[in-house]
């Protein structure tokens, strides 16, 4: 009996583990770090004209960054000690030659700890004036500089001229997979017993409001329609981390992804949040899915220089 | 069973748990905080989500907006009774610009007149004056310019969409 339940544990513990710890294509995770590198990027970029009114002592959060004691556990950012606009200028420089090298692959572990350090600092100095996308690219680089370090599309790897590891334990792309779930089931949960979305005209509202960069009030001369496009943006958020795990959906989950947030991206001010969505999506690849892309591009390369 | 396999075996196990875990930290947010799991679940995850910030906080646009047109500027009165106008953005006391995270600094500064946020905010733009044009005002006040979305019941009535509202934000 002892011998048999040994077993049973030693099984189940093959059992978790290779779950979480089975190989993937190290491919998907040079793709990913890419993504969320020119993202955070972009992001940064962003932040870059308005970071003295952010982040600096003489700006428009630092009286607010006393609502909160800086030496409680998690509340400290540097910018409470150097908050001149030498020390923001600096902060943000060390932040982009971060961001950069992780983009690039040269020390891909070090870069990945240092930009989920740089977005945890402003986050937490910015805690009253933060967005979506902000919690997205902090939680994403956390998990980051956990993941398995070095893929094939590391720079380092062709300086050195060392072979790159070809496969990768799957744990931090199945963590972010779930991180994005978790994220798109949140939205729809949080919505769906909101009196507009239920009356389905609560697009209508947002592309009349500040937020939008095209005036769609005219919507509401349809309410049947805007309705309708109302319900179908809550199902697809619904359905959009199912169709990007399943191996058969994937590609419709990916074009619809694109949709949403090219809409979004593309017709708000919001849009960086779409960027950073839409860069989480590669961890939903795997190998087949990057050989069928890779083909196709071959393919679509010949057929170009051939006809020209 | 080998030293090496103990090891083994323990870097194992501390690599799953923290998959668990973080898989249960980033699920543990769509708790609702008044459910009675969510109370239970909270103080576990709390010290951890503080100190690495992954706090799950997805709250998006799940109402629709309040403004059509949202604009702020910051109103001083000083003591030989005149009042000047002054962009509430810090430094410099620039105008509002409307960008993303200015909107979103000063709907919560507007909100209402009571909130701390508030008061310290009106304290730095009171020192921002004083340090630009050498007098201390006797009172600060964020002056907002808007145009809000009227109530459903209201749109239905009347079939107008929004109302302008002028409105400001001062110490009590």
């Amino acid at each position: 009996v002892r011998s048999a339940s040994r077993s049973a544990i030693w099984s189940a513990w093959g059992g978790f583990h290779d779950f979480w710890f089975r190989a993937a294509d190290a491919r998907v995770y040079g793709l990913l770090r890419i993504t969320l590198a020119a993202a955070a990027l972009l992001n940064l970029g962003v932040l870059w004209p308005e970071r003295y009114r952010l982040f600096a002592r003489d700006g428009s959060l630092a009286p607010l960054a006393s609502l909160r004691d800086a030496w409680q556990p998690g509340f400290y950012s540097l910018f409470h000690d150097f908050g001149s606009h030498l020390a923001v200028d600096v902060t943000f420089g060390v932040g982009a030659i971060v961001l950069v090298s992780l983009l690039l692959g040269i020390a891909p572990r070090l870069a990945a700890i240092f930009a989920w350090l740089f977005h945890l600092n402003y986050t937490r100095w910015a805690f009253y004036d933060l967005t979506g996308w902000d919690n997205l690219l902090r939680g994403s680089f956390f998990l980051l500089a956990f993941f398995p370090a070095g893929d094939p599309y590391c720079l380092e790897y062709r300086w050195q001229q060392k072979p790159a590891p070809q496969t990768r334990p799957r744990y931090g792309l199945l963590l972010l997979r779930w991180q994005v779930l978790v994220m798109y089931l949140s939205t729809v949960w949080l919505k769906a017993d909101n009196f507009h979305w239920r009356r389905g005209d609560v697009l209508g509202y947002f592309h009349a409001s500040v937020f939008s960069k095209v005036d769609l009030s005219w919507s509401f001369r349809f309410p049947a329609t805007l309705a309708f496009v109302t319900y179908a943006t809550l199902l697809l958020e619904l359905a959009l981390p199912f169709l990007l795990l399943s191996k058969r959906w994937r590609a419709l989950g990916f074009a619809l992804g694109l949709a949403l947030h090219g809409w979004i991206g593309l017709t708000t001010e919001v849009g960086i949040f779409s960027v950073v969505t839409l860069a989480t999506y590669p961890a939903f690849l795997d190998g087949d899915d990057l050989d069928r892309v890779d083909a196709w591009w071959q393919t679509f390369r010949g057929r170009v220089l051939g006809s020209s | 069973m080998t030293l090496d396999r103990v090891f083994t075996t323990l870097r194992g196990a501390l690599a799953l748990g923290f998959c668990y875990h973080a898989a249960a930290v980033a699920v543990s947010g769509l708790l609702p905080a008044e459910s009675a799991l969510a109370e239970r679940a909270r103080p576990v995850f709390a010290t951890y989500l503080r100190v690495t910030g992954n706090m799950n906080d997805w709250a998006m646009f799940t109402d629709r907006p309040a403004f059509r047109r949202f604009d702020v500027t910051a109103v001083a009165e000083f003591p030989d009774g005149s009042t000047r106008r002054y962009g509430p953005v810090l430094p410099g006391l620039e105008p509002y610009d409307g960008s993303m995270r200015a909107l979103k600094l000063f709907v919560k500064l507007g909100q209402n007149s009571e909130n701390r946020a508030l008061a310290k905010y009106l304290a730095a733009l009171e020192q921002a004056i004083l340090e630009r044009d050498g007098v201390r005002p006797r009172a600060v006040a964020l002056e907002f310019d808007t145009e809000v979305f009227q109530s459903h019941a209201e749109v239905t009535k009347t079939g107008v969409l929004t109302e302008k509202r002028t409105y400001r934000r001062a110490l009590r």
